[in-house]
């Protein structure tokens, strides 16, 4: 998704002008003149500056950019699936990791994105089992990672 | 001489080798793999140097990336697809000598010439460090604040077309750096009330998310069948390497120096590098009508400049803490991460451990050649891994490495978060290299700014006032006034 600078430039002049008014409610250090709040302000300064040239130059461009243009990909349903798929199962390892445990939330990531990628199912099982185990071994095993197990496998011996 | 008898024993052990030989098939394959680059090789391994010891740490980061470097130049041979952006310049001149059967000699020549480059570079990094070192023992927070500011602007308006858009990228790197307890004043910054906050945004997990995250996503975007594979036989790699190195030794030099110093600058890197060098090499050849037609010129020199840029890269990164790349910007945070703290004093206090770095970039640029050979080898077995499965492997990867730096799902978070971002960016052309750079250089810059206004009690003119740093301020006032100032006074002349 493809933005005019002017929607970009309007964006992040918002996010500095928090920056700025945030930063001035910080203390200054105790017997100085300066406080923590200095240098994000300066960033602050440097951003909005940038942000009102991106500004000016996408509404110069208006004629002939676009205020959003859409990818092609967006458009077609499996490419937006795949990049949505990508997306949603990394959320549901954040969210459920510690329920539903490493080896089955990491599987279910491989095959579900090597199915919607169009790898044939049997390659995509043993490519999965294997991938889930290299991970599960290297970073368990040799690293010492102690991964998720999940309270819903509790009960299995690894 | 007792120096580096340690370094040889910190470094020749069978642990290290071992990791050496490992990174090296690494960086090979994901060089090799278009799509994927050295920076990215880079960010996959750092949660493994996290359980390292410093010297494999480094000897892995250094060892991958020379080597991605290298194989970056096999799929542009055979497929006329750069594995990394640093073989992108003379990729189609390699796939044109492929296609009058001449692929052995411009993979050879990229093999030979990559290890000769990075030699090259090695030398000057081993001569200029130490020497630069002593000079920065003697650097105040004036100077450092200076040097920090000339390698940012470096970072924007060299490293990217898009200055802008460059300055806006560092200025959201820097704002990352704020957030937490870690700045001069020990007060918390935009924490939002989130404890896992107060001490910082977690390197590993943006650089993971920033660099490793957006090439997964994109794939998906992308279902595009992989390129043909050209039909070629590649035989022997080495023939005619030692007529070439004669005949072009003069580019060979000229390419390894500008590679050198390109990389020293703070932000540019092995990419630009090797743009630089081929077109300082087709303007000042003799048959420079034969460029663009499958000449092996401009692959020697660019060649060997990227991969000097490597190792050049690696001057202030060491003797300032300043990062030359986005690869250095990421080592530069596993030195910090191991107790290698960069800066000269690191030549005093861990002299065994700088010469062993500098041991690594030999033995790595050394192995190249056994190891690119193998790579040469089975190229068309590399790239015949299909993308559809090697992606979900790699954010499987990234999820598990962002997950072990503290073992809880908040670096995922912040993984997921920057990977967003990144990706976001750069669909809208905002560079994400200045980001990383602000956000490794940001602690160095504040506390140097607040120090020094402190001790010239808010004299602005104080900066100026020490021969080094007065130089620095006056450079880097004129790169961010003179710009500006040439183009209003051009409009107002029009």
């Amino acid at each position: 998704m493809k933005f005019n600078d002017a929607v970009s430039g309007l964006f992040l002049a918002a996010l500095a002008l928090v920056v700025i008014a945030w930063s001035r409610t910080f203390p200054p250090m105790p017997g100085q003149f300066v406080g923590p709040g200095l240098f994000p302000t300066l960033i602050g300064c440097g951003m909005l500056a940038g942000a009102g040239l991106l500004i000016l130059r996408g509404w110069n461009a208006r004629a002939v950019v676009p205020w959003v243009a859409l990818d092609d990909w967006i458009k077609t349903p499996r490419l937006a699936g795949h990049f949505a798929l990508i997306l949603g199962l990394t959320l549901a390892y954040i969210l459920f990791s510690e329920q539903i445990g490493f080896l089955a939330l990491a599987f279910a990531l491989l095959a579900g994105l090597c199915a919607i990628g169009g790898v044939r199912w049997w390659v995509n099982l043993l490519s999965s089992v294997i991938g889930v185990l290299a991970v599960y071994y290297m970073f368990e095993r040799v690293l010492r990672v102690p991964l998720p197990r999940g309270e819903l496998f509790d009960f299995l011996p690894y | 001489m007792q120096n580096l008898i340690n370094a040889a024993d910190l470094l020749f052990r069978y642990d290290v080798m071992f990791t050496i030989v490992v990174t090296s098939f690494f960086g090979l394959f994901v060089g090799a793999m278009p799509g994927l680059t050295a920076t990215m090789a880079t960010a996959l391994l750092v949660p493994f140097t996290f359980f390292m010891e410093p010297v494999p740490a480094i000897a892995a980061i250094v060892t991958a990336t020379a080597m991605a470097i290298f194989s970056g130049d096999i799929p542009g041979a055979l497929l006329r697809i750069p594995g990394t952006p640093a073989s992108a310049a003379y990729v189609d001149e390699a796939y044109a000598m492929t296609l009058k059967g001449q692929a052995d000699q411009a993979l050879g020549a990229g093999l030979v010439f990559s290890a000769i480059g990075g030699l090259f570079g090695t030398a000057v990094l081993i001569w200029a460090a130490p020497a630069l070192a002593e000079v920065a023992l003697k650097f105040s927070s004036f100077e450092y604040f200076w040097l920090s500011c000339l390698g940012l602007t470096c970072a924007v308006l060299i490293a990217t077309d898009r200055p802008l858009k460059g300055l806006i990228a560092l200025c959201i790197g820097l704002l990352i750096a704020c957030v937490g307890v870690n700045n001069p004043a020990g007060y918390q910054r935009f924490t939002f009330g989130v404890s896992d906050l107060l001490g910082g945004i977690s390197f590993i997990p943006v650089l993971i998310g920033m660099f490793a995250v957006p090439e997964v996503l994109r794939s998906a975007t992308d279902h595009g069948r992989g390129a043909r594979i050209a039909q070629v036989r590649i035989d022997s790699v080495f023939r005619h390497m030692g007529r070439y190195a004669w005949k072009y030794k003069l580019g060979i030099v000229r390419g390894s120096t500008i590679g050198t110093l390109i990389g020293a600058l703070p932000g540019a890197g092995a990419d630009i590098a090797a743009w630089v060098t081929y077109a300082v090499s087709k303007k000042f050849s003799k048959e420079s009508e034969k460029f663009g037609t499958g000449h092996i010129e401009g692959i020697i020199e660019s060649g060997s400049a990227n991969n000097a840029a490597l190792a050049g890269a690696w001057v202030p990164a060491m003797v300032f803490g300043i990062p030359g790349d986005s690869i250095t910007a990421i080592a530069i945070g596993v030195l910090y991460m191991k107790g290698l703290n960069p800066g000269p004093t690191l030549f005093i206090n861990k002299p065994d451990a700088v010469y062993a770095i500098f041991m690594v970039f030999v033995l790595a640029n050394l192995l190249m050649i056994p190891m690119g050979w193998i790579a040469i080898k089975s190229a068309k077995q590399i790239l015949r891994v299909p993308k559809e499965i090697l992606m979900p492997f790699i954010l499987l990867n990234c999820i598990v490495g962002a997950y072990a730096i503290d073992n809880t799902v908040f670096g995922v978070t912040l993984m997921l978060f920057f990977g967003i971002i990144a990706f976001a960016m750069e669909e809208n052309d905002f560079p994400v290299g200045p980001a990383i750079l602000g956000l490794v250089l940001g602690p160095l810059v504040e506390e140097n700014f607040i120090k020094s206004l402190i001790k010239s009690d808010g004299q602005l003119l104080q900066f100026f006032d020490r021969p080094i740093a007065g130089s620095l301020g006056v450079v880097t006032l004129a790169i961010w006034l003179l710009p500006p100032a040439f183009l209003l006074w051009r409009r107002w002349k029009r």
